[in-house]
């Protein structure tokens, strides 16, 4: 069998593993649903067993895929691709920007780049604030102890989420937005930054030697060698390690000393079936 | 030969995957646990693991760091202190490398994820999605419990909502057990919701890789904040770094430079790197440099090292494993204060048992015998903290109040921290027509609860009729219609 073809039955045999994985897990959540929407309480291990017994059929049918493909994979093993680079495109910017002399850029360019750098920042800027609104009004919600009933505990919590989803969400799909907006003009900038970069080792090579192909061979090297610049500052990783590793010492051993020990057994060797979702 | 030799070592578990085996069964080393149905009760569980690891699993030796983190918010001062050190401590020493290596949940999450069927690959979407978790963090795990706790309403808002860690290695291992059939009466909506989650992240881990870590985990957003100076984990020298990316690629999480808060420190990205960039750190003893090719002398060496690290390993995981399950059951029934003749079941004469009456001062010396009132009797078992004993506990009162005549009612203190009972009396129960009570006895499991058929779970309840014969046995809370149906039908 070419590896091609290969290939291309571990695909389909994926595809159909993954369909009937889905099919499954959704069988086994309805089941679940089922016997709850049946009522018949209490329940019993009979019920259960006799409630999930049309779905082992799916059930068996995935346990008997998934043990199909590691025997594909054995017997029929699958060429392996290979790793393709993904530079971060932000952390590229930076690199190139810690070896660039920006007073020596064309006038187009350098607007250009403001313009970039300035959408971006109104994009970070939209989604703090927005993250900032939710949080707050979130925070609003959830430092009313009033809204937190110790009678009707599960109530509480559903109207608490009512609330932080859309506090969470907007952010979110506005942070997800922005981040295809962004990575855009990232790699327009890096672009005109190279360009510039290249432009300006191409001047000073051809001024120096006046050979043209050295230059361009030597500008390409420019933009791909590692950068030696210090690009943030230091971070007191030693001092901060020590100092929080000291702090948490002395409060693992105060709160021993003072029998902080004993509550965590308490809820340890105790079933509280609420917590582990028994009910 | 060679090809024998290449899928073999294709198919062998890599260092890491071993080790997260080894630590999975450490910690849940109470393997007899599984056997009978019951949770270890030993004195190792006031110790929490470093991963996340549910305390109620028949196995789990340890106390899980996040259930510890929640439940220590209603509990004194000094039970904050002693987790919030150990949590400290763990991410200070290991950082995420503890999702990456010693986590037993992050192990089942990876074995999924081998399933070989088409993944779904990171991008802008996995990592915002991947500040979800630190949403989680300060909403289920910090701001419900404490807001709880100002009530003196211990809930654990993670465990009980969201972790499909308690769902399956608590709730579904328990269930699994026939001995604890009983337990099958207590679902409902709480369990149906959480088992929903569950398949929900045991199927998205197939196509995700590390869903629940990534998205959700409370414990690795919190352990995430000390990858920056950890002692144990990756670096990367800037120096040296060429943003090639190649790591980026290999790496499964949504990092955005190695060693990030995201980093779970699984190594992988190591041997990728063209130029050496990137290193394990820790003390240099521990932590070899990367350097290229080993010598033979310097291989040899290391693989001397590597056995007796195994031998040594192997022999403190069949230690425990023995250890553990030479173990008494502390929950196995023994009620020393019991009758031949009476029982725990319906339609047995209840055990009696001369409980002291307990107000907001403390034991008043006086006794009762819940089987000899002469009216039905509600016998509650019940702890301060417990969330669904303090929440169900109003019920009790106004059945205790509005039958007053007609029923008694019991609501008897766990012997563990019953010295908290007083005040929570005091405060919220001053006046009640309830008489209450504390278990006596030595241990976790109190006299009186295990002679009436205790299995380790809170709350409880029994009710007898007039002549102290059992009628019900609750396992799970109630509410106030479920009680007074019983009571009218008694009556």
């Amino acid at each position: 069998m070419t590896k091609q073809t290969i290939r291309r039955l571990h695909q389909i045999y994926g595809i159909l593993l993954a369909v009937v994985t889905v099919v499954a897990g959704v069988c086994l959540m309805v089941a679940c649903l089922g016997i709850y929407h049946s009522g018949d309480k209490p329940y019993s291990r009979e019920a259960v067993a006799a409630a999930f017994a049309p779905i082992s059929i799916p059930v068996y049918l995935c346990l008997g895929l998934v043990a199909g493909s590691f025997l594909l994979h054995l017997f029929l093993p699958m060429e392996e691709g290979r790793l393709k680079a993904t530079p971060d495109a932000a952390m590229r910017l930076e690199r190139l920007y810690a070896r660039t002399d920006v007073s020596r850029w064309e006038a187009a360019a350098c607007r250009q780049v403001q313009q970039e750098q300035r959408l971006r920042r109104v994009h970070r800027l939209v989604t703090g604030v927005l993250a900032a609104i939710g949080t707050a009004v979130f925070l609003v919600y959830a430092l009313d102890s009033r809204h937190f009933s110790s009678t009707d505990v599960n109530g509480s919590m559903i109207k608490a989420m009512l609330w932080l989803t859309p506090c969470a969400l907007l952010p979110c799909v506005y942070g997800i937005i922005a981040w295809f907006v962004c990575t855009a003009s990232v790699r327009r900038e890096t672009a005109i930054l190279t360009a510039q970069l290249v432009a300006r080792v191409v001047d000073d090579k051809t001024k120096a030697t006046g050979e043209k192909e050295e230059a361009v061979k030597a500008s390409a090297e420019a933009v791909e060698a590692p950068s030696v610049a210090k690009r943030t500052a230091a971070f007191p990783e030693r001092a901060v390690r020590y100092g929080v590793l000291a702090v948490g010492l002395a409060l693992l051993v105060y709160g021993f000393a003072t029998g902080g020990i004993a509550d965590v057994l308490t809820k340890a060797v105790n079933i509280c079936t609420e917590c582990i979702g028994l009910g | 030969m060679s090809k024998i030799k290449d899928t073999l070592k294709r198919w062998m578990p890599s260092r890491r995957k071993w080790i997260q085996l080894y630590t999975a069964l450490l910690f849940n080393a109470n393997l007899k646990g599984f056997v009978t149905g019951n949770i270890y009760q030993g004195n190792t569980k006031a110790m929490c693991v470093p991963g996340l690891n549910c305390y109620s699993c028949p196995g789990a030796v340890g106390a899980c760091p996040l259930g510890s983190l929640q439940g220590s918010f209603s509990a004194d001062r000094s039970t904050l202190y002693y987790v919030c050190g150990i949590l400290v401590l763990y991410g200070v020493l290991l950082g995420r490398t503890i999702c990456g290596w010693l986590c037993p949940f992050g192990l089942i999450q990876e074995l999924l994820h081998k399933i070989k069927t088409p993944k779904l690959k990171k991008g802008p979407v996995t990592r915002v999605l991947s500040v979800l978790k630190y949403v989680i963090l300060v909403f289920f795990v910090f701001l419900v419990p404490i807001m709880y706790a100002f009530r003196d309403t211990p809930l654990p808002a993670f465990c009980k909502y969201i972790c499909p860690a308690g769902t399956l290695e608590g709730g579904i291992s328990l269930l699994a057990n026939k001995v604890n059939d009983s337990y099958f009466s207590m679902l409902g909506p709480l369990f149906t919701w959480k088992f929903l989650v569950l398949m929900a992240i045991v199927v998205g881990c197939v196509f995700v890789f590390r869903l629940f870590c990534r998205f959700i985990c409370p414990l690795g957003a919190l352990y995430g904040l000390f990858n920056r100076f950890s002692l144990f984990g990756i670096k990367l020298h800037r120096d040296k770094c060429t943003d090639c990316g190649l790591c980026l690629s290999k790496c499964q999480m949504d990092i955005r430079q190695v060693g990030d808060r995201e980093c779970i420190g699984c190594g992988e990205c190591v041997p990728v790197c063209p130029t050496k960039a990137i290193e394990w750190k820790g003390p240099k003893i521990l932590v070899k440099a990367n350097e290229g090719a080993a010598t033979e002398k310097a291989k040899k060496s290391r693989l001397i090292t590597r056995i007796i690290a195994t031998v040594a390993m192997l022999a403190v995981l069949v230690g425990a494993v023995a250890y553990y399950w030479n173990q008494e059951d502390a929950r196995n029934p023994n009620p020393g204060t019991t009758e031949t003749e009476r029982g725990n079941q319906v339609g047995d004469l209840c055990f009696g048992y001369d409980l002291e009456i307990v107000d907001g001062n403390g034991g008043s010396g006086k006794t009762v015998d819940p089987t000899a009132t002469g009216k039905i009797t509600v016998i509650n078992f019940w702890g301060t903290w417990c969330t669904p004993c303090v929440a169900e506990l109003p019920y009790f009162d106004r059945i205790a109040t509005e039958y007053a005549d007609k029923v008694t009612v019991f609501a008897i203190h766990s012997s563990v921290s019953k010295e908290t009972a007083p005040a929570y009396i005091g405060k919220y129960y001053p006046d009640s027509p309830m008489l209450f009570s504390w278990d006596g006895g030595e241990g976790f499991s109190g006299e009186y609860y295990t002679a009436l058929g205790g299995r380790g779970t809170y709350p409880y309840t029994i009710v007898l009729d007039e002549k102290g014969i059992v009628v019900k046995v609750i396992h799970s809370s109630v509410t106030y219609e479920d009680l007074k149906a019983v009571v009218e039908e008694i009556l």
